[in-house]
């Protein structure tokens, strides 16, 4: 990597790291799964743990869930819509929670032959779409259409989601455990398909017990899979500790649990259970911290200073093809710049005598630089 | 001594005239006698015997007239307005507030923060948008029952109880915050509508009191309504100059215990019966969130706990999902965003500058790595120029 491209990236508002263990390089991860084939580890549903760190005060992060591309009901004029949004938000980024694919395993409810495409042209066209948002996509996990979830005795496990990941983004298999950080504050989120419990009620029960090994509870728990937009927020109770792990307390935060839509609608499967797939959409979740307001003196033992502020809103109208009203304000508001616009702003800037002549001089140094080595 | 005398309690029956005395002074107004005379001769069974002689039997018209007075409504003659330039509305929710009852206080109260809640509510308010606050029910309480005055602690020479019209000031005083504080934030569109619950019901049918009615008449404001139509209604959205409506619902009867979200959902349904609107917001529910596929909105209450069964230990309620921005984009067709759109801080237009900052360096950077890179291959080209090449195929290759 040269130093001019270290510092392109360098300069970006968002910085994403995974777990050491798990992605930080091929051979590291290698090393993990060998040690984990030759111990007594068992395969349970692992977490990923993934840091996010934002310049920003504001992050919007908009799931994208359920996509089932090119299966039986995806909707692509919907689903573009939703990537263009992603690209014009200048503080929008997502992650695919997994049923990217529909049909990538025997086990798939849906009938293949209602599909719009065969299952290899929906790889093709899965992973083309996909790389338009590449940069915006901060993981995928895996789903049980994607073969990864469902049941490992029977259908062909090797996800083609993780296959198309590696041209777009990380693939984690499980859950992300994500640690959020906006500026200086930070929270937790934890990403999951679905399928690893039957209703909200059960996930937040599994989520927070499966947490409670990292020391963290969420404050929110992203899910899918049942393809209805869903939020079930309850308080809990977290135990605080001092610098030397001694709990000192405990203190109440709010939990949200959140089931996205997906982009699949009407299909067979879904109309014989009576289901009412017409709603396909993504839904974008402002999130940023504010003050709480019952925090005082006498309070400061139960309640946290600081706490999440979420500000939940579709993106697109449920009967036209159209942005909300308040996700065009949004989007007005976190405009992504016009890119060609100023490229030709800077061309002309370049183009000037002064820059010309500045940028021959430098060619020359450097010339002068090989010479002299 | 001899005023002590006279005015000492001697028997169980002076005892019990006293009580009835504090509970009438605690839950009737001056002018509310006659209804006070009716909560004796329902409830505790001490009627009169000259109320007995005295007193017929009613016939068919009555029957009629009480029937009559039962609330059937679907819809409220109450509507919300968009107007023309306006993208939306706010609807900010404040409900459970159980005034003054001991086993599960408003939450905050206890601080004396139920001021800062209001402003953190409002604070939320999108002021491009009228504002309705709709107080949802369960807000008087339920401990003001004669059982309560019975049972009450009595500390330092006081009763430790609070009757109906301390808990009436509660409410006209919160909605006094409501608009004072609204004032101060600089937002000039605010409505509150009173809606009644289930502890609202019991009230009006135990002590022939309409609370909310008596709050309204009290506070003679324009902007401040009362939504009597019963527990379970269709409001209409109108969206001036488009021709677009829509229904909203509301939904303030609650009375399950049930913490589980089936077991919230079939008691609400249990308790609020089916209504057909395009969106709809039930207040009160043990369950907070959007529950089901449809478009119902549990909103958060002020309550401390959940409603329990008795000899649980009660969990902490939920809070902060009563804050909505709500707009018409399609006839019946409603978009909500949750959490409230006054998002737009100061720290966004800067961050946003100096985003645009980052986009224009980076662009810059590449094309100047291009034009260097072009230049750098250029002089490579010029030198390789410079040298002249062998023909190689007259080398002879060993020699």
């Amino acid at each position: 990597m040269t130093d001019f491209e270290k510092a392109l990236i360098d300069n970006k508002e968002l910085k994403v790291s995974f777990d050491r263990d798990y992605l930080n390089s091929k051979d590291e991860r290698m090393e993990e799964i060998l040690r984990r084939a030759g111990s007594d580890a068992l395969d349970s549903t692992p977490i990923i743990p993934i840091k996010i760190e934002s310049a920003n005060s504001h992050i919007c992060l908009i799931p994208l869930y359920d996509i089932h591309m090119f299966g039986e009901g995806f909707n692509l004029k919907r689903f573009q819509l939703v990537c263009d949004y992603l690209m014009n938000v200048s503080n929008a980024c997502s992650f695919i929670g997994g049923d990217w694919y529909d049909n990538a395993n025997k086990d798939s409810k849906t009938n293949v032959f209602n599909s719009k495409t065969n299952v290899s042209q929906a790889l093709d066209g899965g992973e083309y779409l996909l790389s338009r948002i590449r940069d915006k996509i901060l993981f995928i996990l895996g789903g049980n259409h994607d073969a990864e979830f469902g049941d490992r005795v029977r259908a062909n496990n090797i996800s083609p989601a993780k296959e198309s990941a590696k041209k777009i983004a990380p693939y984690i298999p499980y859950n992300a455990l994500l640690n959020i950080k906006l500026k200086d504050k930070e929270f937790s989120a934890f990403a999951t398909h679905g399928s690893i419990a039957k209703d909200p009620d059960a996930l937040s029960k599994k989520t927070l017990k499966m947490c409670q090994r990292y020391g963290v509870v969420p404050d929110l728990i992203f899910s899918g899979h049942v393809h209805t937009e869903l939020t079930f927020r309850f308080l809990v109770s977290v135990p605080v500790t001092n610098r030397d792990g001694i709990v000192t307390g405990y203190k109440t935060k709010n939990v949200s649990v959140e089931v996205l839509p997906s982009f699949q609608g009407n299909n067979e499967y879904a109309t014989s259970l009576g289901y009412n797939n017409d709603y396909t959409n993504a839904i974008a979740y402002d999130i940023a911290f504010e003050k709480n307001p019952c925090y005082t003196q006498s309070t400061q033992n139960t309640e946290f200073e600081y706490m999440l502020r979420v500000t939940k809103f579709p993106v697109l109208k449920k009967m036209s093809n159209e942005y909300t009203s308040f996700a065009k304000e949004y989007m007005e508001m976190y405009h992504e710049p016009d890119k060609e616009k100023l490229k030709e702003e800077i061309a002309d800037k370049l183009e000037e005598d002064k820059m010309q002549k500045a940028l021959t001089d430098f060619t020359d140094a450097l010339n002068d630089l090989e010479r002299e080595m | 001594m001899g005023e002590i005398e006279k005015n000492h309690i001697r028997t169980n029956a002076q005892k019990e005239e006293k009580i009835l005395e504090f509970f009438y002074d605690e839950n009737f107004r001056k002018k509310d006698k006659d209804l006070f005379n009716q909560y004796i001769v329902s409830k505790v069974n001490l009627a009169r015997n000259e109320t007995i002689e005295n007193a017929k039997m009613a016939n068919a018209s009555d029957y009629t007239e009480q029937i009559k007075r039962k609330k059937t409504a679907t819809v409220t003659e109450k509507m919300f307005v968009i107007g023309k330039d306006e993208p939306g509305f706010n609807l900010l929710f404040y409900t459970g507030t159980n005034y003054y009852d001991r086993s599960n206080p408003q939450s905050g109260r206890k601080e004396n923060l139920t001021r800062q809640l209001i402003k953190n509510q409002l604070s939320k308010v999108n002021k491009k948008g009228k504002t309705y606050v709709v107080f949802g029910g369960d807000l008087l309480g339920s401990e003001w029952e004669i059982k309560y005055l019975r049972n009450a602690e009595i500390k330092d020479g006081k009763i430790l109880y609070y009757g109906m019209n301390k808990r009436k000031e509660r409410l006209i005083w919160d909605v006094k915050a409501y608009l004072h504080t609204a004032e101060k934030l600089g937002i000039k569109k605010i409505d509150v509508y009173l809606m009644g619950g289930a502890q609202e019901h019991k009230i009006k049918k135990e002590l022939g009191r309409d609370i909310l009615q008596e709050a309204c008449e009290e506070l003679n404001d324009p902007r401040v309504h009362y939504i009597d139509e019963g527990v379970s209604l269709g409001v209409n959205v109108i969206k001036e100059g488009s021709g677009i409506t829509g229904i909203l619902g509301l939904q303030t009867n609650q009375t399950g215990k049930a913490k589980t979200i089936n077991g919230a959902n079939r008691s609400s349904i249990r308790d609020n019966g089916e209504l057909l609107a395009n969106l709809i917001f039930r207040c009160n529910s043990n369950v907070v969130g959007k529950l089901t596929g449809d478009d119902i909105y549990n909103v958060s209450t002020q309550s401390t706990y959940l409603r329990t069964p008795r000899g649980q230990k009660p969990d902490l309620h939920a809070k902060y999902y009563d804050v909505f921005w709500v707009n018409l984009e399609n006839p019946y067709e409603f978009s909500v965003v949750v959490g409230g759109t006054n998002i737009f801080d100061q720290n966004v237009a800067l961050e946003q500058k100096r985003h645009e900052n980052i986009v224009r360096k980076n662009l810059l950077l590449d094309q100047t790595l291009q034009i260097v890179k072009s230049k750098l291959h250029e002089n490579i080209m010029e030198k390789n120029d410079e040298i002249e090449f062998k023909d190689i195929s007259e080398v002879e290759y060993g020699a």
